[in-house]
């Protein structure tokens, strides 16, 4: 298991260090995320099934489910792929064990119950791998700032033994983070309201990429439809460019109902549209939200104020109920997320008072539907996207304002693709999924120069790309971001305790060394 | 640290609320609607004496934003929405004992009819008017503040008491449509289109002006089981007054002010239609007052807010955090305020 690990961990480095992929790059990182190996998989199943199917057929136990077939299917391939790429002709322990079972008669329960062994093993070699990567290179750092900073033995067991609390911590946390994806592997059934632009469009996109069915909903008929056209159109460019049948894509799937949130009526008939869809609805994201612009509440008519607090409030307290209904009978439950916006911290909003306002409210009511949702199987969260680049944010902002943007603000996209892969495996209630994470804003702030005109010029003229010219250049690196992602997603765990613990452990050194080091 | 400024402020007021609180009471109470008048004239005049310094103060550095401004005296005029029955009736009932002048409205005629009858009669004529508004209607709210206008000129204290719960406690996945709607209708738009117009109002008066936004349940960010859209609603009037006051700030206006008042747990329909699990029950008896009483400790709190010129904002509380937790000590202790309202298990 260790010399696969090894293989994954080395290949990436090598091609980032040469800068010329190896021949079998494309597999290699794609194993590495866990999302992406799905639908790997799916492609490699065409070159490879042969070899599974013509055992399965030879067996003549076609009496499994196509969903137990595609998951032995699944593992086996996995199996062969992992073969081929390690090392060709040779077998492997596991080979071995299959091939010794291959010979005897056994019947499908036995098979499936191997493939599943087997489907589990791999998982585990892949987060060892991606383990060792990031404990290679923490290590490394660690070793570089020491050599740098020239220590003696003493402290460098410190050093090591930081780190390797560190791994054991990290290790822990993320395995348990793996453990859990791999069990509730598959599509998940998502409706967002609100979805036709800005982030709600973004965020559909991204659950629609990562495999999941989605229902988009808003007030206009039009908009609706053009979005779904829209989007069946980003899928299938996705689909052709990753090349053949991905599997888990084959599954996504976009419809949509108009649906204004406030009416009650209009927000049954979303659920019961969702439900008669898809059959059951496994994340809601109360996505719709307005502002109006900015100025003084005096300068906001009856209109405006009337129209922020039944999208915003009124809005988002009926979906939610309405979504509860659903939730509470299906077996699995369900999470139900509510957009941060301005405000939700307690702080005030001057110039958006009544938006402010609003988001303040729903984040005591959060605080509430967890205590009422307690003993149901139905999670409440909260999603806060941060600063996001769209209309409501833009709409009657000033010079000074886009200055300001600049540093913190990001496109949607780059948002749905950090909130997405965590709304997915959420569990429990009560979590808060932030794009805006304290390391985020750091890096903001401190990379704040850089960041001058990186949105908007001195003038306040938009410097990015449209919408349509962003997803055609954003579709080609899709595969590098789902990387990042999936890295940071399931290492930040390890990354952070890691760095803790040797920020702890320089703190021990500082404080304990002081006097010998008349230096320091 | 959000029980320490509102100790300071009730061991502050105090020093002020005896004399107008219960004086008053007993006055009008045994003697006659004149010398009470009187009364309240001198007393409150002696205030606005002593405070001249701080009075005088805030005058200069008003000027300099708005060319014409007077100093608030009483009687004040004030506007109390939703107030033909609850904390609203009871305040509106305690500033017409202090001597002012007291415009009353309700989304119900008939019930504004009937409590203008019952306040006549105990006031007279030329104290207390009343009207038909709906605070969730733009135009009720501009129509009632014309109505002010013709009939007082000036509102110096606007009160923002109209608060729905619909007088339903269910998890919100029982809660019905309409229910809801009216819960947020009522205490968040209602509100916003309220303080809206009273700002717009007091920015063209030489003497400013007041506003007060009653908080409930779940505005310090707790949650409200059962209540679950009206704890939203009264989290969001705390964070609109914070709104406006940073607005104001902005704008560089000094002489219309947002305050937040709290008048802790009341013993009005509102509450009671909760009363019906043991949690409740053992909270309302505790730490629950009629409204008369709560009136009566905050009118005074309230007109001293003007009188002393102050042109910051505050926040009025009844039930402080120290005066909750001795009165559930003194529960746990001495079993004091047990059966008090309700028959507890």
């Amino acid at each position: 298991m260790a010399a696969v690990a090894k293989i994954h961990v080395s290949t990436p480095l090598h091609w980032h260090l040469t800068g010329q992929p190896p021949p079998v790059r494309l597999e290699f990182r794609r194993n590495l995320v866990m999302l992406e190996t799905i639908s790997v998989i799916a492609r490699s199943r065409g070159r490879r099934r042969p070899c599974v199917r013509s055992f399965r057929s030879g067996e003549g136990g076609g009496g499994g489910g196509e969903k137990e077939e595609e998951s032995s299917r699944k593992g086996g391939d996995l199996m062969e792929n992992n073969r081929v790429r390690s090392n060709k002709g040779n077998y492997t322990g596991l080979d071995f064990l299959k091939s010794a079972f291959l010979r005897s008669p056994l019947d499908d329960r036995f098979q499936d119950a191997l493939d599943k062994l087997e489907e589990r093993l791999f998982s585990i070699a892949l987060q060892i791998g991606r383990y060792i990567v990031t404990m290679a290179s923490t290590g490394l750092i660690l070793l570089i700032g020491f050599q740098l900073s020239g220590g003696d033995s003493q402290l460098n067991d410190l050093v090591w033994y930081s780190w390797l609390g560190g791994v054991i911590i990290g290790t822990m946390i993320g395995s348990n983070m793996v453990l859990d994806e791999v069990s509730r592997a598959g599509p998940r059934n998502v409706v967002i309201t609100g979805s036709t632009r800005g982030l709600g469009k973004a965020l559909a996109r991204e659950f629609l990429l990562s495999g999941d069915r989605v229902v988009i909903a808003s007030r206009s008929p039009e908009s609706v439809y053009m979005t779904i056209k829209e989007l069946e159109e980003n899928l299938k460019e996705v689909m052709v460019s990753e090349g053949g049948s991905s599997g888990n894509m084959a599954r996504a799937k976009v419809v949509g109902i108009a649906c204004d949130v406030c009416k009650p009526d209009d927000v049954r008939k979303l659920t019961t549209f969702a439900v008669s869809e898809f059959g059951s609805i496994d994340i809601w994201i109360n996505n719709a939200g307005t502002n109006k612009g900015f100025r003084p509440l005096l300068d906001f008519s009856d209109d405006d104020i009337q129209q922020i607090v039944s999208t915003n409030l009124v809005g988002s307290i009926l979906c939610t109920r309405e979504a509860m209904h659903v939730m509470k009978n299906q077996n699995k439950g369900g999470h139900i997320f509510n957009m941060d916006g301005a405000g939700s911290g307690g702080s005030s909003t001057p110039l958006t008072a009544v938006y402010g306002s609003t988001k303040c409210g729903l984040r005591q009511l959060q605080s509430s539907l967890l205590k009422e949702c307690k003993k149901s199987k139905v999670g409440v969260h909260t999603a806060s996207p941060g600063m996001v680049l769209t209309d409501l944010l833009l709409s009657g902002s000033t010079i000074q304002n886009k200055q300001m943007f600049n540093i913190i603000c990001e496109l949607p996209e780059t948002v749905a693709r950090t909130l997405v892969p965590r709304m997915r495996v959420v569990k429990g209630s009560g979590k808060a999924i932030s794009y805006l994470t304290p390391p985020r804003i750091l890096l903001a702030l401190v990379t704040a120069w850089l960041r001058r005109g990186r949105w908007f010029d001195d003038k306040g003229r938009a410097l990015y790309a449209a919408e349509a010219d962003r997803l055609r250049n954003w579709a080609e690196s899709r595969a590098r971001f789902s990387f990042t992602d999936a890295m940071e997603m399931y290492t930040e765990n390890t990354w952070v305790s890691v760095f803790s613990l040797s920020v702890v452990c320089a703190f021990i050194i500082l404080s304990s060394t002081g006097s010998t080091f008349p230096g320091t | 640290m959000a029980i320490l400024p509102s100790v300071a402020f009730s061991l502050s007021s105090p020093s002020l609320s005896p004399l107008s609180g219960t004086d008053n009471y007993f006055i009008s109470t045994s003697i006659s609607r004149q010398p009470l008048h009187a009364a309240s004239h001198r007393r409150l005049h002696l205030y606005s004496r002593s405070g001249l310094p701080t009075i005088s103060a805030s005058n200069s550095e008003a000027s300099v934003s708005s060319s014409s401004s007077e100093p608030m005296v009483p009687p004040y005029n004030v506007l109390i929405t939703g107030s033909t029955k609850g904390i609203g009736y009871a305040l509106a009932k305690e500033f017409l004992k202090a001597g002012d002048n007291v415009i009353i409205c309700s989304r119900s005629a008939e019930r504004v009819k009937s409590a203008l009858q019952n306040l006549r009669g105990e006031f007279g004529e030329l104290h207390v008017w009343g009207t038909k508004c709906d605070v969730r209607q733009g135009d009720d709210v501009k129509n009632l503040v014309s109505f002010a206008k013709e009939k007082l000129e000036y509102i110096d204290i606007w009160i923002n008491n109209a608060g729905s719960n619909a007088y339903s406690y269910k998890p919100l996945s029982e809660a019905s449509d309409d229910d809801l709607i009216e819960v947020v209708t009522t205490n968040t738009l209602g509100l916003m289109i309220c303080c809206r117009e009273a700002i717009k109002k007091m920015l063209n008066q030489p003497r400013g002006g007041h506003i007060f936004n009653i908080d409930g349940a779940g505005s310090d960010g707790r949650p409200t089981p059962r209540f679950a859209a009206y704890g939203a609603t009264k989290r969001s009037v705390v964070h609109l007054t914070k709104s406006l006051q940073a607005e104001l700030r902005m704008q560089d206006v000094k002489n219309v002010i947002v305050h937040n008042l709290s008048p802790g747990m009341v013993t009005t329909d509102l509450l009671m239609s909760g009363a019906n699990t043991k949690q409740a029950k053992f909270f309302i008896n505790v730490l629950a007052e009629p409204a008369e009483v709560v009136a009566e400790y905050l009118v005074p709190s309230i007109r001293s807010v003007p009188a002393n010129g102050s042109t910051k904002p505050t926040y009025i509380r009844f039930l402080t955090g120290l005066k909750a937790y001795s009165q559930i000590f003194s529960r746990f202790a001495f079993g004091a305020r047990r059966n008090r309202y309700l028959l507890e298990d």
